[in-house]
């Protein structure tokens, strides 16, 4: 694979690492993970013994750092070993940021301490069935009682790793008649009997992600569940959580346009036609299509790798604002600036480069890539979900275009 | 152009309460030097506030330095340009440790929303 810039001795260790386990144990299992919908219980396992599962929790509070581009490259490297392990860690990093920053000193030993450790993995449990892919409109919400709090209406229409995390992230309203994003935040224990997770996943694509809904409802959560001041929670969830969740989906569907890619070109190397000795690699046409898919894999890859610079640095400022407590103040309204919205159009890039690639390494490959079990029709069904995954390429196409425009942005509109 | 701009941003750091919060215990010089006008300003922050706008290098153990054409740094300091985007696209040099450049992104973003 072809790097677009120099990286750390940290980062090139952890892609290392990760590029390890991704050849020795998720490019093996992919496939029979695909095939049974099987959740890559053993895969998520060996990556928690290598500390890769407290990617994201800084050094300060003992994971192994939370270097944006570390966990990318991390990200991309399971991705093209298996797309289902790859994005139950994508869900699972999505947690760390709020997590790292707001847990207290208590919290911190109950709660960070087994995922540095490795033993735990979580689920960001955002979109639900109501609004779907708007992520700024929650209608869940939390009645505070004197024993415990209790979580309401908060149906989850898909959330990843069900039945095989340890806990979820759950953010609801903070009170019946709050704005919907007026937010607490819960880490919830998956132990807790009050929470109904619904159905068996059986999913085009990903099937290995166990990713069907989940019903918050009546469910009790003990009071050291409550994560950090409310005021903090949405612009967390915005400009920290949001970030870090579409460049990481962009680069698990990067990797599996490589690994799509990369399935191609063997085969058109290997595909040899018996009447002039010749093999696919050699039509022109073919070569026309591995020239665009390449292209298009280099620009994403190297879009990724820039917004991830300028995002370690945007972290560090938040942890500043955190600290010195002006984190509402200063981020409350900057969801729509462009720092944001780049990050949200590489996510609609990248997602309709993998629709695009893994389209192009279907037709290259011919019939064979069309049954059932190759890599290439495995990639072609993992790509579709991308471009559907909250926020969809549609919405942030709109939320672009209104930008651009000067209109109001979809989730000031909600509350007039 | 830029020493307007400069005088200008002393006047609103100084006036802003959230500013005074995160440049508590800060107390760099931060040189502006352009190069493509043999211009150089020290900008004292003491106290958490601008204390002085010298339009020389008034040397300093704890110092910032940023280089770049006149009308990118005044762009800078009038809100117009990100300071981290303009240095990751090669428009400016900052030299100068790590954590005095991401205050001087928090105060860009304070004063002008990013
Ligand atoms: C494999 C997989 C794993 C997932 N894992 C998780 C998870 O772990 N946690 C989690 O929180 N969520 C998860 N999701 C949910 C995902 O983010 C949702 O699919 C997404 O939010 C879309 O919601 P929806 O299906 O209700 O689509 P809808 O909101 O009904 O949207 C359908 C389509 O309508 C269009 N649309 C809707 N509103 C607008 C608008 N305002 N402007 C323009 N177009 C619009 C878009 O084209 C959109 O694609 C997962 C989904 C999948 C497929």
């Amino acid at each position: 694979m072809d790097e677009s810039i120099a990286f750390t001795t940290f980062q090139s260790e952890i892609k290392e690492k990760a590029h390890t386990l991704a050849n020795t144990y998720l490019a093996v299992t992919a496939e029979e993970i695909d095939k049974e919908s099987k959740f890559p219980q053993k895969n998520i396992k060996h990556i928690g013994k290598s500390g890769l599962l407290s990617l994201g929790i800084p050094k300060s509070k003992g994971g192994i750092g939370d270097d944006v581009l570390a966990t990318i490259l991390a990200l991309e490297e399971f991705a093209t070993g298996c797309a289902s392990t790859a994005m139950s860690c994508l869900m699972h990093y999505s947690t760390l940021p709020v997590l790292s920053t707001l847990v207290n000193k208590e919290q911190e030993k109950t709660f960070l301490q087994p995922i540095i450790d490795g033993k735990w993995l979580g689920s960001a449990s955002m979109s639900e069935a109501g609004t779907g892919s708007r992520l700024w409109h929650m209608n869940g919400y939390v009645v505070n009682k004197k024993e415990h709090y209790t979580i309401q209406n908060s149906f989850k229409s898909f959330c990843t790793s069900n039945n095989y995390n340890n806990y979820y992230l759950v953010p609801v309203k903070k009170s019946k008649n709050s704005k919907p994003n007026d937010l607490s935040m819960f880490i919830v224990s998956s132990d807790i009997k009050d929470i109904k997770v619904i159905g068996k996943w059986d999913g085009m694509g990903l099937r290995g992600t166990s990713s069907n809904p989940v019903y918050f409802n009546d469910c009790k959560v003990p009071k050291n569940c409550r994560l950090g001041k409310s005021k903090n929670i949405f612009p967390l969830l915005m400009c920290s959580v949001l970030p870090l969740y579409l460049v990481g989906l962009s680069t698990v569907y990067l990797g599996i346009a490589q690994k799509a890619y990369n399935a191609a070109l063997e085969h058109v190397k290997k595909r040899v036609y018996s009447d002039d000795r010749k093999s696919a690699a050699e039509i022109e046409t073919v070569q026309r299509y591995v020239g665009e898919m390449r292209i298009q894999i280099s620009l994403v890859r190297e879009s990724i790798h820039k917004q991830c610079k300028l995002l370690n640095n945007f972290n560090e400022i938040l942890k500043e604002l955190y600290d010195s407590d002006l984190l509402a103040d200063v981020i409350g309204n900057l969801q729509g600036d462009n720092f944001f919205l780049d990050i949200a159009q590489i996510k609609v890039s990248a997602c309709e480069m993998a629709i695009n690639v893994t389209n192009k390494a279907v037709q290259i490959c011919g019939g064979a890539a069309y049954v059932r079990g190759h890599v290439v029709e495995r990639c072609f069904r993992d790509a579709r979900a991308g471009s559907i995954m909250g926020p969809s390429d549609d919405i942030i196409k709109v939320i672009v275009g209104k930008k651009e425009l000067g209109l109001p942005f979809p989730w000031e509109e909600s509350y007039e | 152009m830029l020493k307007n701009t400069l005088l200008d941003f002393q006047k609103q750091v100084n006036s802003n309460s959230k500013i005074k919060k995160i440049t508590k215990n800060w107390n760099p010089h931060i040189i502006i030097k352009t190069n493509d006008a043999p211009k150089i300003f020290t900008v004292i922050v003491n106290d958490s506030k601008i204390s002085a706008l010298l339009e020389t290098h008034k040397k300093h153990t704890h110092e910032l330095v940023i280089e770049g054409k006149e009308n990118i740094l005044t762009a800078i300091f009038n809100g117009e340009l990100n300071p981290a985007q303009a240095a990751l696209d090669g428009k400016l040099a900052i030299f100068g440790d790590h954590k005095d450049q991401i205050k001087l992104d928090i105060i860009s973003l304070v004063l002008w929303g990013g």
